[in-house]
């Protein structure tokens, strides 16, 4: 059970993702902040990855159209303004994934906005996840793009078990 | 410049020019800047917002010719921005920002919605953006 960090391009994070779902057989849970459901859904009949195992967790569609409604793989919520009462919706329908062995974040840096004025709120947000990711005994990713990663400060970096620059491991970067 | 600079201006009742008005509304203080400069440069002026009740508010006093509104930003949901967007100033056409992304159904449902008129994909190349604001106000 590893919380990770994966520092990518902005462009190259769908691809990438694409890429780490095709390439597991684990059940896994996204949780979408940057990406709709249905944008992520056509981009994986795309590409055939047709037997993924992924729950959704969509923070997008209901802040932008009405009468949005669950379906079997995705749940809808909103991104909101405190950041406990976030953290609260999110970790009841977190915990709800029993069985899913990877969760990823996509995108923290989508959440820069919302909880200044500490630059690197978002990262308070993934750390009072871990908790949670521990129970459910899961690995997870948060994704950050490579701009946001010089706002970080190191104290929140030591948080994580490791840094990647992008999902290939190749790449990896321990610090 | 100077085709640029005629095209973003209108003639009021006294046949004096006016700039048209161009309503930035969103959370990154780097964009609504960068956005502000270069609408200025080409004529324009400009008013900015940096969340929806922010805008609503100002929008009661004001009524420009163009809005690029973020769609992704802490506050109002842009579904309800939008809706209460009717009660204030009706036809007013709106340009989306959004780093988000959709589906091509999705973006075909925004731009449905009332007044919706286009949608720009951050990040955006400001030439091109300034290029749509002509087209659009």
């Amino acid at each position: 059970m590893t919380n990770n960090l994966i520092v990518q391009k902005t462009e190259d994070c769908v691809p990438n993702l694409l890429n780490f779902i095709s390439n597991s057989s684990e059940k896994m849970c996204m949780v979408l902040m940057s990406h709709s459901y249905e944008f992520l859904k056509s981009k994986l009949v795309q590409q055939g990855i047709k037997d993924a195992k992924i729950f959704f967790i969509d923070c997008i569609t209901r802040s932008l159209f009405l009468g949005v409604q669950d379906t079997p793989d995705c749940t809808f919520m909103h991104i909101q303004m405190d950041m406990k009462d976030f953290l609260y919706e999110i970790s009841e329908k977190l915990k709800k994934q029993i069985g899913a062995k990877i969760f990823i974040f996509d995108s923290l840096s989508d959440l820069k906005q919302y909880w200044s004025p500490n630059p690197d709120s978002f990262l308070d947000f993934a750390k009072s996840l871990f908790p949670i990711l521990s129970e459910l005994g899961a690995d997870s990713y948060f994704i950050i793009y490579e701009q946001d990663k010089e706002r970080c400060t190191e104290q929140h970096l030591a948080a994580f078990d490791a840094i990647y620059f992008s999902f290939s491991k190749e790449k990896e970067s321990k610090r | 410049m100077l085709y640029i600079s005629v095209s973003a201006r209108r003639k009021n009742q006294r046949g004096e020019k006016m700039k048209k008005t161009v309503f930035v509304v969103d959370d990154e203080p780097d964009i609504r800047e960068s956005v502000k400069t270069v609408l200025e440069q080409e004529g324009y002026e400009v008013l900015m917002a940096e969340n929806g009740e922010q805008f609503l508010k100002k929008m009661e006093k004001s009524s420009p010719n163009l809005v690029l509104l973020d769609i992704m930003m802490p506050g109002l949901a842009t579904k309800d921005i939008l809706e209460k967007l009717k009660g204030v100033s009706k036809g007013v056409k709106i340009i989306f920002l959004t780093v988000v992304r959709l589906s091509d159904d999705e973006k075909s449902k925004l731009l449905k919605m009332a007044n919706i008129i286009d949608y720009i994909t951050k990040p955006f190349d400001l030439d091109d953006l300034v290029a749509r604001v002509h087209k659009a106000a």
